[in-house]
């Protein structure tokens, strides 16, 4: 789904430098090419790379994150330290995976992007089982 | 009900009524902003009218009803916003009509603040700050402007468990405060300093005063300019000024300073003119930080800061602990006030090997300043009105570019001493970690119930050296992190696994 809204988007710049060639008659061959090379490289390279690296693990103790192209991270923060968990779900985010958790502890915060509708939910839930827990056995 | 009965109990409800308000002082800053415009027009034309009241009311009858709506606002929300305390907490009610309670548990208060300048202390007023650990991130969770008799009541009570308890008392000598504030001076802050005061001066007179005073230093300037360029005369004030604010500011703020441990809790005490006093839980305390520049290294001194949420967060404030002594002194000074922090023990550090890591950056940056001064050098002469305006050109251009490079060398030596001393340690309870941010050197002992967050990270060089970039994320008000470049990577995942941690 990320491809075809690529492609939208290209297509809209597309249909926008059209209007503007009739006043600038180089603006496709400056603006246009490089434009669709680099969504090229974005598509064929980057997409799938990131998406091969980057990895979660919940658990009821801790949450590591790994990821990154060229600068490799690997977070790690312990489940207990979390204060609250923000998701974010956009319209259509089964067919986008425009989803995003936010961790938010103190001094810090986690962000998991691109995930699938299913997993935000279940890593959200999760976590707000958690720090419901703790508060209970807090009382 | 006999008439003396009936008095008495209404002398006790004014009493309760007064005593569980903030300072009426606090009426004036609730409408301070909008009164003085209103106020000095309305004074000035009762002085010009001869004290003629009628006259006065007859020609002002609007300024003065808006004056008794803005005083009436003012004098409602004095009145709603009230506070009671109890033995084991205090209540303050806060917002338009008090609608807001908040509730604070002494025992679960992080930071307790009290703080009473030139004017509150005329009018036995006081400031008083309550800070829990709780997700209120940029303000107090309780700020009250009272009478310096319950903000002692407050404090006392705060610090009720310290009665009758041992106390360790560590003073800083005079001597010391002065290099501390020498140290800590910038003329950044000091400027900033002097432009909060232009703009307060400008919001209670207006611009005419403004106007009249920059004519009167442009004057003045004048004068000193037939010996020395105008420029550079004005830089030299900003520069001196500002930084000289900023050293008188910081030695007030500290002088007299005093921590003392007792129980759980750390009571600090500060200031000349405005006295500060301060009551920090120490198992609230997330980090404790010692730093030091280039110079404070050479000389073996160093500063001790808290990282203890609600202390040292308010404006130009410096959460100091031990504002400086030397290195020796200030581990026997923390042994006593901090009883359980280790003594520095790193299980990862950087060395000879290292160096080049360290100061390759750095070394670029250096001929930075050269590389514009001839790139400038050149492209000038083409731009014909610089020559017009700034016939002196290349002698500036040469300066601005020597002034430069002086940090920049600097800053040279300062990353060959941290390919040195950048290390990393964790022990069962707590983690210690040496770096050098920009140009001062920390090492920090972090309470690992603390960490909020542990991030490894590579770049595609640290991947063909084998280092990595260690940050620590500690629980604070906002994003509070420690930054360790240039770490063996092998090494420090096999400690951090070690330690618990799963990379």
């Amino acid at each position: 789904m990320i491809y075809a809204l690529l492609a939208a988007v290209l297509l809209l710049i597309n249909f926008a430098l059209n209007l503007i060639t009739r006043f600038v008659p180089f603006a496709d061959y400056y603006v246009l090419l490089p434009l669709w090379v680099i969504a090229a490289l974005f598509a064929v390279l980057v997409l799938p790379f990131y998406f091969h690296k980057v990895k979660f693990t919940v658990s009821s103790k801790e949450i590591t994150a790994v990821g990154g192209l060229f600068v490799t991270a690997k977070h790690f923060m312990l489940t207990e330290s979390v204060k609250s968990v923000t998701s974010i779900i956009t319209p259509l985010s089964r067919l986008t995976g425009l989803n995003f958790i936010i961790l938010n502890t103190l001094g810090a915060k986690l962000i998991m992007p691109f995930l699938s509708r299913k997993d935000a939910e279940e890593i959200s839930a999760a976590i707000n089982n958690s720090i419901r827990a703790r508060n209970r056995s807090q009382f | 009900m006999t008439k003396n009965h009936t008095t008495r109990k209404k002398h006790s409800w004014l009493r309760n009524f007064f005593r569980s308000r903030q300072h009426p002082v606090k009426i004036l800053t609730y409408i301070a902003k909008y009164l003085w415009l209103l106020v000095i027009p309305l004074a000035k034309y009762l002085i010009a009218t001869r004290f003629d009241f009628q006259d006065w009311v007859k020609t002002n009858w609007v300024d003065i009803l808006t004056l008794s709506v803005i005083f009436g606002y003012g004098i409602l929300r004095w009145m709603f916003i009230y506070y009671e305390i109890e033995d084991d907490c205090i209540i303050a009610h806060t917002g338009y009509f008090g609608i807001a309670s908040t509730r604070v548990y002494f025992s679960e208060m992080s930071s307790m603040s009290m703080c009473q300048g030139y004017i509150y202390r005329a009018i036995h007023a006081c400031t008083v700050y309550i800070d829990t650990d709780a997700q209120s991130l940029s303000d107090s969770d309780i700020k009250l402007d009272i009478s310096a008799r319950q903000a002692y009541r407050i404090y006392e009570l705060a610090t009720k468990k310290c009665a009758n308890k041992p106390k360790y008392v560590f003073n800083s000598k005079k001597s010391n405060l002065v290099i501390f504030s020498l140290l800590f001076s910038s003329t950044l802050s000091g400027v900033l300093l002097a432009l909060t005061f232009i703009y307060e001066v400008y919001q209670i007179f207006g611009r005419e005063f403004e106007e009249r005073f920059i004519e009167r230093v442009n004057t003045e300037i004048e004068k000193l300019t037939i010996f020395i360029p105008k420029y550079l005369l004005i830089a030299a004030l900003v520069i001196a000024g500002g930084w000289f604010l900023s050293f008188i500011s910081n030695l007030m703020r500290h002088w007299n300073f005093t921590c003392v441990r007792c129980a759980d809790m750390l009571l600090i005490s500060s200031g000349k003119g405005t006295k500060r006093r301060h009551a920090l839980k120490r198992d609230r305390i997330n980090y404790i930080d010692y730093q030091q520049s280039m110079l404070m290294k050479l000389f073996d001194i160093c500063t001790v800061s808290v990282q203890c949420t609600g202390y040292g967060k308010r404006r130009m404030e410096i959460s100091a602990l031990i504002p400086i002594t030397t290195n020796n002194q200030a581990e026997t000074s923390i042994k006593m006030l901090m009883p359980g922090v280790p003594a520095a023990k790193y299980d990862v550090r950087t060395g000879k090997a290292d160096i080049g890591r360290f100061v390759t950056i750095p070394a670029v940056f250096c001929f930075v300043p050269t590389a514009v001064y001839f790139t400038a050098g050149f492209f000038i002469p083409m731009i014909p009105f610089v020559g017009d305006i700034l016939p002196d050109w290349q002698m500036y251009l040469k300066n601005l570019a020597l002034l430069a490079t002086l940090p920049l060398v600097w800053l040279f030596f300062v990353k060959l001493n941290a390919a040195f001393f950048t290390a990393v340690g964790f022990d069962k309870d707590h983690c210690t970690l040496s770096y050098c941010r920009f140009y001062r050197f920390h090492r920090t002992v972090v309470n690992r119930d603390r960490i909020s967050k542990i991030t490894v990270t590579q770049n595609p060089f640290q991947k063909v050296s084998r280092t990595c970039t260690l940050r620590i994320y500690t629980n604070a008000e906002t994003v509070s992190r420690h930054v360790v470049k240039g770490l063996n990577y092998k090494k420090l995942t096999k400690l951090l696994k070690r330690s618990g941690y799963p990379f």
